[in-house]
């Protein structure tokens, strides 16, 4: 962040070793106003800065855990077979694990299971695994992630693209290639979202209308995009129409699986009763010249009332989204929209911000609408 | 010294705990009936309220007249009936916080004033703001709000001042799961990155496990009837409590008039809990991949909240970390000590002189933003975040957008706090407008900056770049949310209910429980129980506080036989 010599900022002279580097902010930090942004923001980014390169000149920091594996001659815990691991290539500063590569897998080592001695490692679930849609049954990879890591990888991969070949995808092969233990391997999961948002974007011509709810599904449950979409814009990096896809998913996916956003406490409110009453004028006022012979009759007319109202909602959101359309068309309903935030301005904020309080004034204009055509008729 | 000591409190899920920080170390100060952990439940009883082991017990005798798990429905309109009163979870919390002040005061024997409050470092804007206002209401002066996570580290932390290592708090409470990646040197605890999902627990856990009974009763949780749901998530309770240590768990369950066998083995529990362990694993992917480290760059990971005792989630946190868990610190102790050495740095305690914390954001805050599609239609409802979770704070950020329209005049600042791509996932903070001179589109724009500070202020400041103009919104997560008036009218209704005396408290709690295992028990257990309530009130009707004391002695170990039999 800080375009300056960072090691100024810190009270060193020049490059410092990664130890140094801490020392002095800390040193720093306890002097500092820490309740000034600009003040802490300054030493932050400066330590950033010289850490960065610190790490990159520094010969690797041994660890803790390290040392004490070499102590006792073995990794502290034993790796366990099916949780095996490809090198990451996030993990810059990890030498690469030995059990990527092609031969067969090494015996766990005899130290004791850390937790509960009795933990039988036999609980560790398949997935139901139904028949084998491609060559390799979904339970199986991960067995053969023990023996064949590469082979399993492959596998992997290519079952992954076949899945995602034709549009829309198979969902269901797609959801149980992710739930495999191999799966869950975190920079392999990348590596996987970033195909499938591509995949997606190529083949979703226009995000503002959605696509299958099945597969917003699938990745909401995978990946969470709905709810962490700045994770998510994070780990892609910069992508074209990202934002435009990011609506289509939402767009797309069941209201019950949308995250939960705290609360607004506004939107609980239905408008039932009010709703109920507008109705009920609307019938008394209906009744007016007409004769009521039996009670038949009465639930006869309360029903086609209710329909009518039903039909005249309609044919209001219709000239609703007709008259946003035009208005876009002619520019006229900026100024419209202003004359009405003026005059009525708690009811602007209530129609833009709450769909409900959207859904009640169309409920109204329809019910004023009926009665005009019963007063006219 | 100052006459307020420093004091930190834990308002858990399923228990609450209050610290007080002196000489230089936290230490936990017991209630009434000399224990620390004092269970957030509040009951009515025949105009008083009751709030720990008493109410617990009355959530089986009592269940209309009692709440618990309140902490859950924080900052939602959600309503508990007690009896004829109805609450909301605020008003709960803020009984359980009265409470422990009532408690902390007898143990010190000060007033109480300044205290911190620990909130899962996932709870968002209203849930803290209804934090604050349960505070409000006990009349409590909440000057700082710290995470759970951050707290448990600041207790670990002071065991090793000069220490040098780079961890992970894996907070599973009641009812939210926490996850922190923390770096400790040189007397700097510095928060890399949080995450976590705020409703996730121990609770949860507890459920799954009660369904699991149901359907070895043979019966579908749904139909079951709601006192024999609440007996099923009791035992359901004690289940998860013993097969912590123990493979297998037997106990009963009374369905009309019969009573059934029921037996869980550890397997069994863990099935029922697959799901629940899967949803673990996002926010720690997620915590990572924002503090930039390997799981392989920590030294130590740390399990905080009572949940973290069941052995499926230590082998889980094993197996995900690869090294042995560490809970040198009881660990539904960590936080409320941490609350405490929090409350210590912010009095500014001479014992703390040399530690530094520094938080992190644990959620993105930005404003709404539209877009404008090639074909001409306008998408609105985008995020933009402006400062993204997991930044150091203090931080300051700030971003330009410009015009849409042509002759555009106003530019509306929505602020909102979230991860969802669209604002309506996310929680509305505030808004505000801002007039800018007529031009073409794109040609106006504004700066937005927006300052967010470790005790929970977010500053928002947009300038018109043209004019210089400048509009603004200061949103604090450290007041209530209510006005005076509010917090007047619910002072005014809470001093309506008064908390039980607390001389009486022992006897209250005795008696909850042995009417609690007369509703368990059956037969001639049954009218043995009988016999010692009688007993007992007799005993209370003499009002010889010797003679009570005596009796309670010699009852409770004929209690604990029959809590054994019927419960494990």
């Amino acid at each position: 962040m800080s375009a300056r010599w960072p090691w100024a900022e810190l009270g060193l002279s020049g490059k410092a070793p990664l130890r140094e580097v801490k020392r002095a902010y800390a040193a720093r930090l306890k002097e500092i106003d820490r309740s000034d942004p600009e003040a802490f923001g300054a030493l932050r980014g400066a330590f950033d800065a010289a850490k960065g390169r610190a790490a990159r000149n520094d010969s690797k920091r041994p660890r803790m855990a390290e040392l004490a594996a070499e102590k006792a001659g073995t990794r502290a815990v034993p790796r366990e077979p099916e949780r095996a691991r490809a090198p990451q290539q996030d993990e810059i500063t990890d030498e690469p694990v030995a059990l990527a590569k092609p031969e067969p897998a090494p015996e766990p080592a005899p130290a004791p299971e850390p937790v509960a001695p009795t933990a039988p490692r036999a609980k560790r679930r398949n997935p139901p695994v139904p028949p084998k849609p491609w060559g390799v049954a979904g339970g199986a990879l991960d067995t053969l992630l023990d023996e064949d890591p590469l082979a399993a990888e492959d596998a992997f991969w290519t079952n992954l693209r076949k899945a995602t070949k034709i549009w829309p995808w198979d969902t269901e092969a797609l959801e149980r290639l992710l739930s495999l233990d191999l799966a869950q391997d975190i920079s392999r999961r990348r590596d996987v979202e970033r195909l499938l948002f591509r995949n997606l974007k190529e083949n979703v011509t226009s995000p503002e209308t959605g696509y299958q709810p099945s597969i917003a599904l699938l990745l909401e449950r995978q990946f969470g995009w709905a709810a962490d979409g700045v994770g998510l814009r994070r780990r892609l990096g910069y992508e074209p129409k990202f934002e435009l896809m990011m609506h289509g998913h939402a767009l797309s996916l069941p209201k019950t699986e949308r995250p939960k956003a705290g609360t607004v406490v506004d939107q609980t409110h239905r408008w039932g009763w009010y709703k109920a009453g507008v109705f009920v004028i609307l019938w008394l006022v209906s009744l007016q010249g007409q004769r009521i012979s039996s009670v038949e009759d009465g639930i006869i007319q309360v029903i086609a009332l209710f329909i009518f109202v039903w039909f005249m909602r309609w044919i209001i959101r219709g000239l609703v989204i007709g008259a946003a359309w035009i208005g876009r068309i002619t520019r006229l309903s900026r100024p419209s929209r202003a004359l009405f935030a003026r005059f009525f301005p708690e009811t602007e904020k209530a129609l833009d911000r709450n769909p409900r309080a959207r859904d009640f004034a169309q409920f109204v204009l329809a019910a004023i609408l009926t009665a005009l055509i019963f007063i006219a008729g | 010294m100052s006459t307020h000591p420093p004091i930190g409190i834990d308002l858990g899920t399923t228990n609450s705990l209050i610290a007080v920080f002196e000489d230089g170390a936290a230490r936990l100060l017991p209630n009434a009936l000399g224990d620390v952990l004092t269970p957030s439940v509040v009951s009515l009883a025949e105009g008083e309220v009751l709030v720990g082991a008493a109410a617990r017990d009355r959530l089986a005798t009592h269940p209309r007249d009692t709440a618990a798990a309140f902490k859950r429905a924080m900052g939602t309109d959600t309503a508990f009936k007690l009896g004829a009163k109805t609450l909301r979870a605020e008003e709960l919390s803020a009984l359980v916080l009265r409470k422990l002040k009532a408690d902390a005061e007898a143990a010190l024997g000060t007033d109480l004033r300044d205290v911190v409050v620990s909130v899962p470092a996932y709870f968002n804007q209203s849930q803290r703001q209804a934090t604050m206002a349960a505070c409000a209401i006990a009349e409590l002066n909440a000057v700082r709000l710290v995470n759970e996570p951050t707290a448990a580290a600041l207790a670990y932390g002071l065991q090793d001042r000069g220490g040098e290592s780079q961890f992970l708090v894996f907070d599973l409470g009641g009812g939210t799961f926490d996850v922190t990646v923390l770096e400790h040197f040189d007397g700097v605890m510095e928060v890399k990155a949080s995450s976590g999902d705020a409703f996730l627990g121990g609770e949860d856990f507890t459920d799954a496990l009660a369904k699991a009974m149901a359907d070895t009763l043979g019966q579908p949780w749904a139909k079951l009837h709601r006192d024999v749901q609440d007996q099923l998530r009791f035992q359901a309770d004690a289940a998860k409590r013993q097969l912590s240590g123990m493979e297998a768990y037997e106990g009963r369950v009374k369905v009309g008039s019969d009573h059934h066998d029921i037996s869980v083995t550890r397997a069994m529990f863990s099935d029922a809990a697959v799901g629940l362990v899967k949803r673990l694993h996002r926010p720690i992917e997620r915590c990572f991949y924002d503090s930039g480290e390997g799981i392989d760059a920590l030294d130590r990971v740390i399990l905080v909240g009572g949940a973290t005792r069941m052995p499926m989630i230590r082998q889980m946190v094993a197996r995900q970390f690869k090294m042995l868990p560490e809970m040198t610190i009881d660990p539904d102790h960590a936080v409320a000590l941490g609350a405490a050495v929090q409350a210590g740095l912010v009095a500014e305690d001479r014992a703390l002189d040399d530690v530094v914390m520094t938080d992190v954001s644990p959620f993105s805050v930005g404003i709404e933003t539209a877009t404008k599609l090639p074909s001409g239609q306008v998408l609105g409802g985008f995020f933009q975040p402006i400062i993204e979770r997991n930044t150091p704070l203090p931080a300051s950020r700030s971003r330009s957008f410009s015009s849409m329209d042509d002759n555009q005049t106003k530019l509306r600042v929505d602020v909102y706090q979230g991860e969802a791509p669209k604002v309506e996932d996310n929680v509305h903070l505030g808004q505000f407008q801002l007039d800018i001179p007529k031009a073409k589109a794109g040609m106006e724009g504004m700066t937005v900056r927006i300052t967010y500070d470790p005790s929970g202020l977010i500053d928002v400041e947009a300038t018109v770049q043209s004019t210089g103009k400048q509009a603004g919104i200061v949103i604090r997560e450290n007041v209530s949310g209510l006005t005076e008036e509010q917090i007047d009218i619910n002072l005014r209704q809470m001093a309506t209910l008064k908390l039980h005396p607390r001389e009486d408290e022992e006897n209250v709690a005795f008696l909850a429980r042995i009417r609690r295992l007369y509703e368990m028990a059956s037969g001639d257990d049954r009218s043995m129980v009988q016999a010692l309530l009688i007993q007992f009130e007799a005993a209370l009707e003499g009002q010889d506080p010797d003679t009570i004391a005596r009796l309670r002695g010699e009852l409770g170990g004929t209690l604990d036989a029959i809590d054994d039999h019927y419960v494990s």
